[in-house]
């Protein structure tokens, strides 16, 4: 007699993001063991991420054999006049379409890992072992020569603008000591409220060195390589106290240090992590975002010897973290936390970010080769990339049986014109068996809606494509993933539905 | 008497001349007698009234005039040593007061300083772990160079060691005038012996003036006594010396008579008496010259009428030409007055 089909349900397969930490066998079937250049999209789906549109038009020609762009700030002024800088092989430029140099005569510029932040209507640019420079609406010029400046201008390499001033730490000899500028002039180094905090006999741990400085929750926070010290009262460094100190933890990457308004996220050894903001208690409990990928995080972590630089887009809801030597970015989403605290995560890859920045209208801008290029679209710059999505090795709850997989019912949302392919093996073997399938056209109706709201001229705002897929083979575990040529279009992963059929025991 | 005028008449005049020569004589006696008296008791007087040293002798020790008036100021060796030991510390204390005030001051700055530092360690080190302890130790400001507590503190230091500085000075300025106080009262203390010796001095000067005055009346009263006592005596010898000028008149009367005229009277040797017996009454050793103590002249007058004393020539000669003995001793008694 035949037996029959056990439909097997995989809801929103992989939307708690990867996870390679935890044993494949017994995992929710929400992990994920790939997800690249996926996102969780605002439905909780694994979907394509964007791709990226080339913004500027004569990068080849300014950028020359360079990396290309490697620092983009958008400035806005006190008037509104909106002004992008960016830096690239050893210059500094405007714009994003057609790049203007405004490097400073005289200065010498040997590398481009520029952090930039702006105070009192003026731009700052600091990088280790480089003169400050100020841009104060009219030309870009070493902060030394500015008008009003003075004190020695700290070489520093991280900076930061908080409190009403600038702080300024990491110099060439000296990554103990964080510098705060005079109040309201990022130029002015003496006189004044500017000053100096020695941190060396502050760290718990004896010896540390300043990586990076934030401000959160209205803390100045010092991080420094495997601690945290967090000082209350920064509004008035000359009082400021030391409210906390963490041991352990700290920032490997100054980049990596983003604010999301109501956390602090940076890249420790061990892994992104965040303060989250009790504003009452005034505490700050600590939180590990890559719980589910720390090994691979910590692992390329200790491989970088490229800058790691990290991204926070509050419309995409996401956390970048870009391993520039390993040509891959972790992307957290942000919209919540899993139940163990940690972020659901994917991962990016293809796209190789130098830089990235968020501008005024929520744009993402993502420095490249080519110049500045833009996240939008399905397309990495009018090409196709490649999502990928694989299951953990599943026993569906019944791990002593065969598994024949008679048949996949996918459904799909968006991936017009995307040719896809389905795979799927058996016992934690990789040499997947596949099946590939093009999704046909379908435009969507303008606003969503079609016309006399009829099927006719055109379909209905969401593409939804239901491949119905006959599986082979057999196995007691079962893997499966579907890999995506993401061909301007939307692809999210709604639904899998299986039926397979059980076999003996084994 | 006409017939024997001019040899009476010479007679007179030798008489005349003579008595008048031994009031000379006696006047001169009388004076370089009362000379003689006068200077005797000048120098008698003299002798009681001289001043004589003495020495006043108290604890602190004894005060010795002179003869001259000086005196000597003479301590006890105790009161000489505590002298000395006095003027040497106020010496010290001289030098000290001469001392450089910036030295000294300096040197109390420190005292003072030492005694501050603890209190200020103290204070700093509670600081420097409060500091510590909020993570603000290496906290450098332009505002006040490092926080703004260790800027309260360095103030407070600061201005501990201004007013320790002032303090300093002013007492050292105060302890320099306070060692010319002492120096001057050590000094003045070391002389207070001397002085009372002076004082004592003062004091038998007094005491030796009353026995000096005593002397002095005495000189006085003896001088005065001395004066009256002359001036009886010259009274005397001059009425002694009138009543003898008298006395040879009246012996030159006697005979060689007086008067002239229908006055004249002859005398002895004259013709007013006997011619026998015309010879010298006043021989020695007759009654009138034991009854009047006759001169020698006129006791000799006897060899002037006779021939073996010369004759009347002998006795002009001895009256005007004087006993050559008479005449030495007249000019040494002469030399004794120039």
């Amino acid at each position: 007699m035949a037996q029959q089909l056990q439909p097997l349900t995989i809801a929103a397969p992989g939307f708690a993001g990867i996870n390679t930490q935890d044993s494949p066998i017994g995992l929710d079937p929400s992990f994920a063991s790939i997800a690249d250049n996926c996102v969780i999209d605002q439905l909780g789906r694994v979907g394509a991420r964007k791709g990226y549109e080339t913004v500027t038009t004569n990068g080849s020609s300014v950028l020359g054999t360079s990396k290309g762009i490697e620092a983009i700030h958008e400035f806005i002024e006190y008037d509104g006049t909106v002004t992008v800088f960016s830096a690239g092989n050893n210059k500094i430029f405007t714009g994003t379409t057609t790049f203007t140099d405004v490097t400073p005569s005289g200065t010498t510029i040997t590398a481009n890992n520029w952090k930039i932040v702006s105070l009192a209507n003026n731009l700052f640019f600091y990088q280790r072992g480089h003169k400050p420079l100020l841009y104060d609406g009219s030309a870009l010029t070493e902060a030394e020569d500015a008008s009003n400046a003075s004190g020695t201008q700290p070489q520093g390499n991280e900076v930061l603008a908080a409190f009403g001033r600038l702080w300024v730490a990491d110099l060439t000899g000296n990554k103990h000591t964080v510098y705060f500028s005079d109040l309201l002039h990022g130029r002015k180094w003496s006189g004044g409220s500017s000053g100096s905090l020695d941190v060396t006999n502050v760290w718990p741990t004896g010896y540390d060195e300043i990586t990076s400085i934030a401000s959160h929750n209205d803390f100045l926070i010092i991080f420094g390589k495997r601690s945290i010290l967090v000082y209350s009262g920064a509004s008035t460094p000359a009082s400021m106290v030391l409210a906390d100190t963490i041991v352990g933890v700290g920032c490997i990457a100054r980049d990596s240090v983003k604010n999301t308004g109501v956390d602090l996220i940076f890249l420790s050894e061990d892994g992104v992590r965040s303060f989250q903001r009790v504003v009452q208690e005034k505490s700050m409990p600590m939180r590990d975002i890559s719980k589910n990928v720390r090994s691979d995080i910590t692992y390329l972590a200790r491989l970088q010897t490229l800058p790691i630089k990290a991204h926070y887009s509050a419309d995409e809801a996401f956390y970048l973290l870009s391993f520039e030597t390993s040509e891959i970015v972790y992307c957290f989403d942000m919209r919540s936390a899993l139940q163990d605290g940690s972020h659901r995560v994917t991962t990016w890859s293809v796209i190789n970010p130098l830089c990235f920045a968020l501008t005024a209208s929520g744009d993402t801008y993502i420095g490249k080769s080519t110049g500045i290029v833009k996240y939008e679209g399905y397309l990495d710059n009018t090409e196709k990339f490649q999502m990928r999505y694989f299951s953990n090795p599943m026993d569906f709850g019944n791990t002593s049986n065969l598994k024949f997989l008679k048949k996949f019912n996918l459904t799909i949302i968006g991936g017009q014109n995307t040719e896809t392919a389905l795979n799927w093996g058996y016992d934690y073997l990789s040499d997947y068996s596949k099946q590939s399938f093009t999704f046909g056209t379908s435009n969507i109706a303008e606003y969503g809606i079609s016309e006399y709201n009829e099927e006719g001229e055109y379909s209905s705002s969401i593409v939804i494509q239901t491949p119905k897929v006959n599986g082979s083979g057999s196995g007691s575990v079962v893997t499966f993933g579907i890999e995506a040529q993401i061909n301007d279009a939307a692809f999210s992963i709604q639904k899998i539905d299986i039926l397979a059929l059980l076999g003996r025991l084994i | 008497m006409a017939d024997g005028g001019f040899l009476t008449d010479l007679l007179n005049l030798g008489s005349n001349y003579y008595t008048q020569q031994q009031g000379i004589s006696d006047t001169l006696d009388i004076g370089r007698g009362a000379l003689g008296a006068a200077t005797e008791m000048g120098t008698t007087a003299v002798g009681t009234s001289a001043f004589k040293p003495f020495t006043v002798t108290t604890g602190t020790g004894s005060t010795t005039t002179d003869a001259t008036g000086g005196f000597n100021l003479g301590l006890t060796p105790q009161q000489l040593e505590r002298q000395k030991a006095l003027q040497t510390q106020a010496n010290t204390l001289f030098g000290g007061v001469t001392g450089d005030v910036s030295q000294a001051s300096s040197d109390l700055y420190n005292q003072i300083r030492g005694l501050q530092l603890p209190e200020e360690q103290r204070r700093q080190q509670m600081l420097n772990q409060q500091l510590q302890a909020q993570g603000r130790g290496g906290l450098r400001t332009a505002q006040y160079g490092g926080t703004p507590e260790q800027f309260a503190l360095s103030k407070a230091q600061e201005e501990a060691k201004n007013a320790a500085a002032y303090q300093a000075r002013t007492q050292a300025l105060g302890e320099q005038q306070q060692q010319l106080g002492l120096g001057a009262g050590l000094l003045g203390q070391s002389y207070i012996p001397q002085q009372q010796q002076l004082a004592a001095l003062s004091a038998g000067t007094n005491l030796a003036n009353i026995a000096n005055v005593g002397g002095r009346t005495g000189a006085q009263l003896q001088t005065q006594a001395g004066l009256s006592g002359l001036e009886a005596l010259l009274q005397a010898q001059q009425q002694a010396g009138a009543l003898r000028q008298g006395r040879d008149q009246d012996l030159v009367s006697l005979l060689l008579g007086s008067g002239s005229g229908i006055n004249a009277t002859g005398g002895l040797l004259t013709g007013g008496g006997d011619s026998s017996t015309n010879s010298n009454p006043f021989t020695n050793d007759s009654w009138l010259d034991q009854l009047y103590d006759t001169p020698d002249w006129l006791s000799s007058l006897d060899d002037i009428f006779s021939s073996s004393g010369g004759g009347l020539f002998g006795l002009l000669s001895s009256l005007f030409g004087g006993n050559e003995e008479e005449e030495e001793e007249d000019d040494e008694n002469e030399e004794g007055e120039t």
